[in-house]
């Protein structure tokens, strides 16, 4: 075979590495079990919550009730509201809850706001600082609810003098729950209670949950005591920054913290969009971090490389899979179906494994959103997933293998890795028009809402390079987090 | 290793039961992810032979 050849089998199957990386994930964070329970105490250090707040006058009362009701000591815990600008009711029902509580609510106003969630949160950090108070720092999300016992759980990790930094479990709570949101939830299994938890295991952490993080005063005093707000990831710069000096960051999925997440594509879009942009211009910044373990201590491994990269280029592998396929479809048609097979082969194993250990990693939030698991990868991939299992089937049901048309039908399911990002923006654009609001569902469910996901990389691959303005785009929150409350 | 600060608040007092109950959660979670892995893989190996 010739060396082209071979370069479009390596291309294709390139395309089965994110899978399988999802797999070795899986398999890993079934082994926490190894290392869970070091280091763990009852431990209260003084800390003091900070929640940048623009106009969250929906949510803002549920939040600080909740917070105030933790089960923690009273006398160590303080809540500092930044309200950034807002021009809604969020002033006055945080002057009414300080005046409530008025030894452990603060509101902070800024007078001039809209430059960024990060720059709201460094104005209440030195704030903080200036009063020298604090021993640790939560900060959370306006709108998220923290289960009663959610931050001593993650406390009681700062008692490993060596643990900087400690990330919750977000779950997604909203309730009635849209369609998005289930397949959220089922998602936030993956990308976080088994992700995470793998990241345990590695010893290295890609990302402290925005919407609910703990930080040591010796961590954060020692990465300048700012978030970082050069990135539209500053959650992912700052986790990066800490383990740079030494630290640890753990991810603690016992400490519960539900968060309402976007009920419509366009929404999603948008918020999406930020981390995408967000983890590229991470990528970009550490660059001199990536696999010299010298210079990026465990983030220089191979293995959270692997983890990283699978997600971050996660279109590219897509698109090479398809253009390899494609290639070696033109040059040798019998070898390009071997090729095929054994691609969807890993993919069909990939699927199995991670949605049966998903059910298994957090068998509450599977019973809400099974069918979401299950159709995580889109009606159309599935399909091709039986037909690679089982070619002959179109022969089967009568379709003629040598006709031209299924020439086409072929050609279209080789290319269906990279043509269901397209079909994922169609239906951004679609639902961004208005048109046709009930069709929006349905066509999710097809084309896959792991496609949509690839797409909203993509898309935020080609804003970072048109040099777009950094814009916050704020996800609306409308305190549609029932069941929790 | 820093020192457990027991303030004798109300929670702490299941705090060894707690950590043991999410101990063994952690088991069944590692037990689980063995089984499954088998049984795929099983099923994906008695696919090649049929087919």
């Amino acid at each position: 075979m010739r060396a082209l050849e071979w370069f479009f089998v390596a291309l294709a199957l390139a395309g089965g590495i994110p899978p399988l990386v999802g797999c070795y994930q899986f398999m890993l964070a079934a082994c926490q079990r190894l290392r869970f329970g070091r280091s763990i105490a009852p431990f209260y250090p003084r800390v003091a919550v900070v929640v940048p707040a623009w106009n969250e006058g929906a949510v803002i009362a549920r939040t600080l009730d909740r917070l105030v009701e933790l089960e923690y000591p009273a006398d160590r815990l303080r809540i500092y509201v930044v309200d950034d600008a807002s021009t809604d009711a969020t002033p006055e029902i945080v002057r009414g809850k300080a005046l409530e509580h008025p030894e452990a609510v603060f509101h902070l106003r800024r007078e001039t706001g809209g430059e960024g969630k990060a720059t709201t949160i460094n104005h209440g950090l030195r704030v903080i600082r200036a009063e020298d108070w604090y021993e640790a720092i939560l900060i959370i999300d306006a709108d998220v609810i923290l289960t009663r016992d959610a931050l001593r759980t993650m406390t009681r990790r700062l008692a490993d003098p060596e643990v900087g930094a400690v990330s919750a479990y977000i779950k997604e709570g909203s309730e009635p729950a849209s369609y998005l949101n289930r397949f959220v939830a089922f998602e936030y299994i993956t990308a976080q209670a088994a992700a995470r938890r793998a990241q345990n295991v590695l010893g290295v952490q890609a990302c402290l949950a925005g919407g609910s993080q703990l930080f040591t005063r010796e961590a954060l005093e020692a990465i300048g005591g700012e978030i970082d707000t050069a990135t539209l990831a500053e959650d992912t710069a700052t986790t990066f920054k800490i383990q740079l000096i030494g630290k640890r960051v753990v991810f603690e999925p016992n400490a519960i913290v539900w968060a309402e997440e976007p009920r419509e594509v366009e929404g999603l879009w948008k918020q999406r969009l930020r981390w995408g942009r967000g983890n590229v211009q991470v990528t970009l910044k550490f660059r001199d971090v990536w696999l010299r373990r010298h210079n990026g201590q465990r983030l220089g491994g191979i293995s959270f490389a692997l983890i990283w990269f699978s997600v971050t280029l996660m279109p590219l592998f897509m698109i090479g899979a398809s253009v390899g396929l494609i290639s070696l479809y033109l040059i040798d048609r019998d070898f390009s179906v071997t090729v095929f097979q054994t691609l969807w082969a890993i993919n069909l194993f990939s699927y199995a494994f991670i949605t049966a250990s998903s059910f298994s990693v957090d068998p509450e939030t599977a019973k809400r959103c099974w069918i979401e698991g299950i159709m995580f990868p889109g009606l159309i991939s599935l399909a091709i997933i039986v037909y690679a299992s089982y070619p002959p089937l179109l022969s089967s049901i009568g379709v003629n293998p040598a006709s031209v048309e299924l020439s086409v039908v072929i050609v279209a399911i080789y290319a269906w890795l990279s043509l269901s990002m397209l079909a994922a923006f169609g239906v951004r654009c679609l639902a961004k028009s208005g048109h046709l609001p009930g069709l929006i569902a349905p066509l999710v469910y097809i084309v896959g809402y792991g496609p949509l996901l690839t797409a909203m990389t993509a898309a935020a691959y080609v804003k970072e390079l048109q040099g777009a303005e950094m814009g916050w785009d704020k996800t609306e929150k409308t305190g549609q987090l029932g069941e929790v409350l | 290793m820093r020192e457990a600060d027991d303030t004798g608040r109300p929670w702490e007092r299941t705090f060894e039961a707690e950590l043991d109950l999410q101990r063994r959660a952690e088991s069944r979670l590692m037990l689980r992810g063995a089984t499954i892995l088998v049984v795929v893989m099983a099923l994906v190996v008695i696919r090649s032979v049929l087919l």
